[in-house]
This record gives structure tokens, sequence and C-alpha cells, in this order.
């Protein structure tokens, strides 16, 4: 059970964090071999591809979190049930979209293994780098209806934030983050003197 | 067709549909009414091509370099520095607060965390020296947006990603404004600072304890962050690196510093470090992925040449073109991030304004001037309530202190607007 559950709040994450490390390390492999040896064909082709899936991947793990970037101002001018209301009505209709490019993208690989296509550097089957788009917008659409679920599951609480007080929320967290590292830093200096 | 598409984007904006998915609506527009535009097929390949570029990982990486070298009181070690040499002129330690932002902002290239990161340290430290809390809260809330107009800046590498712009000539067009701007504000800390008086005797104590350290050892400290830009820059003008390598180097030298100079990371903290940057780019990659495919079905409708063929009719004069655009980003800079902003507009106003002789760099840096304003600006400016929350003010009273420095910096804005040489200068 506790397996799931971590699956349900880190699944988009951790795969997130996996790919800036590789991003990172192998473009860092490519200055070096550039510098001191000669450079390799694939490094920046394979960091392209890692970035893809981030690309793609993210939309599960914004929906999840639920900070995909939005202009917020007018609903926050609105009654608590027409905002509510409205909100699922934009998620449904995102949801709708969510499986359309789902099955659009299904259909695409299909085309492309056919045409047999290959990545230049590393010969990579193309439909294998599209598969991040199946995969991308399936799971937003998972994560859409899991939305929408809570959306009618809390439609009586008064709990929506309004952009003031999510941006007052944002803002907390940037103070408790830097008050943390200045406490660290502040161990440190302390055991030089 | 294109008036069909901007409607149902607009419309979805306002109704706080996610940007990207106002986006995806309004390319999906032509389709539904049958007009001419990017069938499914297309809108998905435009996005995957979109993404599959060498400069975008600029992006993720510049972003984790911010996170990384931000952490560790170096914004206590820059302060200090700063402090060592104006603390003791009238004014002078305000200035040094607004000089640890401008380069707190370039190291971090994130706004709040400049405002949250400075003021935790500046701002209890300041009221200590006799300066109003509300006052300096203010002065920071203003100060720590205007970091991403110093390279090395995100929105810099977006709108190159946007319009096809060399990042490097943009980050070289930031430096003069971004010192300008920097220089106004701290022309009116001064004059504040001189009306209201300042408590000198505590000061100068203050100072002889900073000073004590001695400036070879404030100077070792605050080496190592400051050498940072320097290295970004410096191997992107030499030629050494492309911005995406700079970027990979920034993170490795952030690393570097931070773990075995500085101490201020354990080998056990670098996931989570990752897991913050993800958060901070992931909600921006797929609006630059859907972007492209939202911009060539607008392209495909005409809106770029229709939108010039609107401005270029009804307006006569380079200058009240931009004091227009000016108008729009501030405004937009209150509701709107200024990624997706600069993602969006960039490629449709380019045009307009270069066949009315704007150069495409100059452009960029007023459009990223006017929208990290937008960090500083009730009523929803994130910088202000940053501070807020630090000093423990009310977010509203840190805006109407914070005004006179928006107007400084719209004094700035006006001189970096109207006279191109300010960003052109170096290039």
């Amino acid at each position: 059970m506790s397996v799931i559950k971590w699956i349900d709040e880190h699944f988009e994450e951790s795969i997130l964090i996996v790919l800036l490390a590789f991003i990172s390390s192998v473009m860092m492999l490519q200055i070096f071999a550039r510098t001191f040896f000669s450079a390799f064909n694939w490094p920046e082709e394979f960091a392209r591809y890692c970035y893809i899936w981030t690309v793609f991947l993210s939309l599960g793990y914004t929906i999840k979190k639920g900070n995909m970037l939005r202009v917020g101002v007018v609903m926050d001018l609105l009654p608590m049930r027409i905002r509510k209301s409205l909100e699922i009505v934009g998620n449904i209709l995102m949801l709708v979209v969510f499986i359309i490019f789902f099955r659009y993208s299904i259909e695409y690989v299909g085309k492309l293994r056919v045409t047999g296509q290959s990545s230049p550097a590393m010969q990579i089957p193309m439909w294998m780098m599209y598969w991040s788009t199946i995969v991308g917008f399936g799971l937003a659409t998972i994560r859409m209806a899991q939305e929408i679920i809570s959306n009618f599951g809390n439609f009586n609480k008064m709990d929506v934030e309004t952009t003031l007080e999510a941006t007052l929320k944002e803002a907390k967290e940037e103070v408790e983050l830097s008050t943390h590292s200045k406490e660290n830093s502040m161990e440190t200096s302390g055991g030089e003197s | 067709m294109a008036l069909w598409i901007f409607v149902v984007f607009l419309v979805s904006l306002v109704f706080a549909v996610p940007i990207a998915m106002s986006m995806v609506f309004g390319a999906l527009t032509p389709l539904v009414l049958g007009g001419t535009g990017s069938s499914i097929q297309q809108l998905i390949a435009n996005s995957f091509s979109g993404s599959d570029t060498t400069p975008i990982l600029a992006v993720p990486l510049f972003i984790l370099g911010g996170v990384l070298m931000a952490e560790g009181g170096i914004s206590k070690r820059l302060f200090n520095f700063f402090a060592y040499f104006i603390g003791n002129l009238p004014g002078g330690l305000p200035c040094a607060v607004i000089l640890t932002c401008l380069f707190y902002g370039a190291i971090s290239g994130s706004g709040p965390a400049t405002t949250a990161a400075v003021g935790a340290m500046t701002i209890p430290f300041l009221v200590e020296m006799g300066y109003d809390k509300t006052w300096s809260s203010g002065m920071i809330a203003t100060a720590g947006g205007l970091g991403v107009i110093i390279p090395p800046s995100i929105p810099f590498v977006l709108y190159s990603l946007a319009t096809g712009v060399s990042t490097g000539a943009l980050f070289l067009a930031g430096i003069l404004p971004g010192i300008l701007i920097g220089g106004f504000m701290m022309i009116y800390a001064v004059y504040y600072s001189v009306k209201k008086g300042e408590d000198k005797e505590k000061i100068s104590k203050k100072m002889k304890e900073i000073r004590g350290e001695g400036l070879f050892r404030l100077f070792k400290e605050s080496f190592w962050a400051l050498l940072s830009p320097v290295i970004v820059l410096g191997g992107i003008y030499s030629g050494i690196v492309t911005p995406t390598e700079a970027a990979v180097i920034s993170v490795f030298y952030s690393l570097v510093v931070s773990i075995f100079i500085y101490k201020s990371i354990a080998y056990s903290e670098i996931i989570p470090f990752l897991g913050k940057a993800v958060k901070t780019y992931a909600p921006l990659t797929f609006v630059l992925a859907f972007a492209t495919a939202f911009g060539r079905v607008l392209a495909l409708a005409k809106a770029p040449a229709l939108i010039e063929g609107f401005i270029l009719s009804n307006f006569t004069s380079t200058l009240s073109v931009l004091t227009g655009i000016v108008v729009i980003f501030l405004i937009l800079g209150m509701v709107m991030d200024t990624g997706p902003a600069i993602v969006i507009l960039a490629p449709i106003l380019l045009p307009a304004v270069q066949s009315l002789g704007v150069d495409p760099v100059h452009f960029g840096v007023i459009m990223v001037c006017c929208l990290s304003i937008g960090l500083a600006t009730p009523p929803f400016g994130l910088d202000l309530f940053v501070a807020g929350t630090i000093a423990d003010v009310a977010p509203m009273s840190v805006a109407r202190k914070a005004v006179p420095f928006i107007l400084a910096f719209a004094v700035a804005l006006f001189l970096i607007t109207y006279i191109p040489g300010i960003s052109l200068a170096f290039l």
C-alpha cells in the first residue's frame, strides 16, 4: 500500500531528478572530452532526449503538484461556487485534450515505426523518443482524472486558495528555505573561526 | 481566424486555465472551426521538435546552478564585501544591500529567492542599524526582482529561444541597464537616508567590526561567488563555450564550491537540490514546448503580420509604439510570470518593432526589464510577500514603501527604452 502511495506522490518527480542528473553529467563529460581529447558525437543528442522526456513528464508532475503557471487574478473575484464549477469545467476540457493527444501520439508513434527513421548520432529509432509523448499525455490524463475526482470530493469545502494566499504560501516557503541555508552556513563559518 | 485563436487563448487565460493549456486550446481553434491550422499530429510533432534543441538545455542547467550556488550564506559574504567599501558613506549600507540583491540575483536567477535570501539576512541588520523596517523591506522587494536583468539570466535565455537572437549578445546588453536601474535606486536610497538621518555611531561601530575582518578575508570569502558570473560570461564571450555549456560549467562550479569550499551542501543534500531545481523549471518546460506549436499555428493564421499591420497603421513613431508596449508589459508583469509572457509575446511583437527599426537585442532588454519589475508591483508581486513575510509587515505596507523605488526604476526604464545605446554599448 505504501509503495503505491510513494509512486503516486513521487513517480514523475524521481524520474525528472534522474533525467536532470543525466543531462548535467553527460554535458559536462562532453566538455571534458572536447577539451582534453576529442568530442563525442552522442552526448548532446542524449541530453536533448533526456530533456524531451522531461518536457512531457513535467505535465503530470505539475498537475500533481498543482504548480502549473496560470493567471488567477480574475477568478479570485468570483464567488467560491462559481470558481469551483469553472475550475471543474476547465479541468474536464483539459482531460479531454489530454485523452485526444494521448490517442494521436500512439498513432504517430505507429507511423514513425513504419518509416523506421533513426536519430542522427545515436541511431536510436525515433519512435522510441516519441514514446515520451504517449507516456507524458497518458500520465497527464491519469493525473487530471485524479484532480477532477478530488475537485468533486472537495466541492463543498471552503478551501480554495486565492492567488494572494498561494503567493503568500510560496513566499513563506522561499523564506524557510533561505533561513535553513543560513543556519547551515553559520555552523560552518563558526567552525572555521 | 487569428482573431478567434486569440479570443480562445485569452478567455482560457482569464478563467485561470494554465497558460500552457490555454495555448493548446488556442492552437486547436482552427481545427474546431475548420480553418487553416496544424493537425493534432503536427501539434505533437511541433511540441516535440520545439524541445529538441541544445540551447534549450541552458534553462534547466542555469536554474540548477542558481539553486546550488544560492545556498550557503553567499548573500552574507557578498553583503560584507560591498559594505566594506561603501558602508561608511551616507546611505552606504542600504546601497550595499541593493548591490547584494543585484549580484545575488545574477547568481540565483530568481527574484523571490533573492528577496528571501538577502532579506532574511539584511532586514534584521538594517533595522538594528536604525533604518525603518518597512522601508528596508520595500527596497529589498524591488531590488530582488532586478537581478534577472544582470546576466546570466533565464529570461534572456527564453527570449533568445523564442526569437533566435544571440544569448551572448543579450547577456552583454543586460549589464549596463541593470547597473543603471540599480544606480537610480541607490540615488533614492541615499536621498532617503540623508533626509531621515542615520545612526552614524552604530553604523561606524558595525563597520569597524566588518573592516576588522580585513579586506583579504572578505575578498577570499566572496571571491568564489563573485567569480561564478565571471566564468559564465567570460566563457561565452571568449568563444570557448556556448551558453548551454556555460550553464553546465556553472552547475559543476557551484557544486564544487558549495561542497568543498563553502561546505554549505552535504552529499546527501544533492538530490533535494535537484528536486528543487525540477520544481522550478518543470512548469516552464511544456510552456516552451507548446509555445512552439502555438507559434506555428499563429504564423499559419498570419497573426504576426496582422499585428504588424495594426501597429504600423495606427502608430506613426517608434516612440509611441515602444511606450504602448512598455505599458502593456508592465501591466502583464503584475499578473503573469515573466517566462511565459516572453515566449508568447516576443515572437509576435518582434517583427512589428523590427520593421520600425528597433534592434531585437534592445527590445529583449526592454521586455525583460518591464516584466521583472512585476515581481515588486502590487497586488500580486511575489517579492512584496516574501519581504513582508520576513519582516513581519503587511505586504501592502511594503508596497507603499516600494513605490519610490519603483519610480526610480521607471525613470531608468524610460532612459533604457528611448536610448538604445545603453543596451547596445558593448555590442
